[in-house]
């Protein structure tokens, strides 16, 4: 090469050049399904792009229990934006999900419309939490 | 930049800095344990109704012993549609991995036209490694091809197939027992990057809308030199919840299972338990229900697996 920069192990291999994309953690954390809020991140001066990635955590009791689809029938996660100020910092924000528009009851605890025995059955089940990975290359 | 340290990458693109912490690679999950089969479960079991719709059926009023023949699918618009075959075509699996924080998880399928998997969630098992560092559970759905057979599926085979690459953020006041290789610090004194693990690093990046043509920024495509396409696990489906007076059931709309990596740019995902699809299959917006199933924005960090066996 006759620029840049290369890594190597103590075998040889490259580890990482200026022929590769790297990424780095700028945040990771997990927020409440059906929440909204935002973060705002001052230190990514270096970077030139910044990604986002929302991820459904399951309650793994209810995968392991009788009825693993209460698991999974909750449903949702997060939209994920961004913004920049003047200053080009940028601020991350989520909001709850497409909400289903299912004739019946609307039950704020399921995030759906929701009427009958179903509804019922998964009375106080929360939505999933969802994390959320922020990185930046 | 005005001070510090920042290796940057032919696209502007940092490699690695002192600003922050780099991902590193952990390791393979092994399998730990698989979950129960899915087919029956007294009033509440799974099974595929359409191409890539997978209902769940629970308690219905008429429910008795293992059957539910008295139930009504809504969806279907059928009765007799209650008496679905029960494949056994899904089942959980738990992966077990030691990871500083909780893993990111990059996902290899071997045998991506017959299994697949879709990641539920991740959670610390309360153990720690022999690095001692915490080990995670990740609770896979595998999704495995059954023919349509009432007996058991190949849901070893699924397991097997694929392989967890698990990174996490580099471990905080890390202390290397070697001479040498390069160390970064922040400026507070935290280790930023350290030579002795094994940087992510990445192939290329999805970067689209489900529905829409996938488009790929084309600095990053380096995907014909790689030998095992892996992907950043989550699932990238999403989940419409139903219910009626009889039952309450969910459908998977096309979840991401795997993906076939086909050369080049090109890749075909596959979906649910279904022949292979693309993604403009993510198309439609609504459905009977008004349910809203748009299109979805994806960021798809991809690595090479070889480079970490």
């Amino acid at each position: 090469m006759s620029y840049g920069f290369v890594l190597l192990n103590s075998s040889g291999d490259t580890i990482m050049s200026t022929e590769d994309f790297g990424l780095q953690i700028v945040d990771d954390f997990t927020v409440v399904g059906g929440n909204s809020g935002s973060r705002t991140y001052n230190n990514l001066d270096y970077f030139t792009t910044m990604y986002a990635v929302a991820t459904p955590e399951f309650d793994v009791s209810d995968l392991t229990g009788s009825y693993p689809w209460r698991a999974v029938g909750s449903h949702t996660t997060v939209n994920l934006s961004a913004t920049t100020n003047a200053s080009n910092v940028p601020t991350l924000s989520w909001s709850p999900s497409h909400q289903n528009r299912q004739h019946g009851t609307y039950e704020p605890n399921q995030n759906q419309y929701c009427y009958g025995l179903g509804c019922e059955i998964n009375s106080g089940h929360d939505l999933p939490d969802v994390r959320i990975l922020v990185m930046a290359a | 930049m005005t001070y510090g340290v920042n290796f940057e990458g032919n696209l502007g693109n940092t490699c690695f800095s002192e600003k922050q912490p780099s991902i590193v690679y952990m390791g393979k999950a092994s399998i730990k344990s698989y979950g129960g089969d899915w087919r029956c479960r007294g009033c509440s079991y799974l099974y595929r109704t359409n191409y890539n719709q997978f209902h769940s059926f629970g308690f219905g009023s008429y429910c008795v012993g293992s059957g539910l023949n008295q139930c009504y699918d809504s969806i279907v618009g059928d009765w007799g549609n209650c008496h679905a075959p029960r494949i056994d075509d899904h089942r959980l699996c738990v992966f077990e991995v030691e990871s500083y924080e909780k893993p990111i998880v990059f996902i290899h399928y071997s045998d991506p036209d017959k299994y697949g998997g879709i990641p539920l969630a991740t959670v610390n098992n309360g153990n720690t490694g022999p690095r001692g560092y915490p080990k995670w559970d990740i609770h896979m759905l595998l999704n495995y091809n059954n023919s349509y057979s009432a007996s058991a599926g190949n849901y070893t085979g699924a397991a097997s197939s694929m392989t967890l690459y698990c990174f996490s953020k580099l471990p905080d006041n890390y202390t290397s027992s070697t001479t040498i290789g390069m160390e970064i610090k922040d400026e507070n004194g935290n280790v930023m990057y350290h030579s002795d693990w094994k940087p992510a690093v990445i192939k290329g990046m999805i970067d689209g809308n489900t529905g829409n043509s996938y488009n790929w920024p084309s600095a990053l495509n380096v995907y014909s030199s790689m030998t095992k396409f892996a992907y950043l696990a989550r699932d990238y489906g999403r989940f419409v919840s139903k219910t009626s007076a009889c039952s309450h059931y969910f459908t998977f709309h096309n979840p991401l299972c795997s993906f076939r990596y086909d050369g080049g740019d090109n890749f075909t995902a596959r979906l649910g338990r279904t022949p292979l699809y693309q993604f403009q299959d993510w198309s439609y917006t609504t459905n009977s229900d008004g349910d809203f199933l748009g299109p979805s924005k994806i960021i798809m960090p991809i690595i090479d697996g070889a480079d970490y066996d």
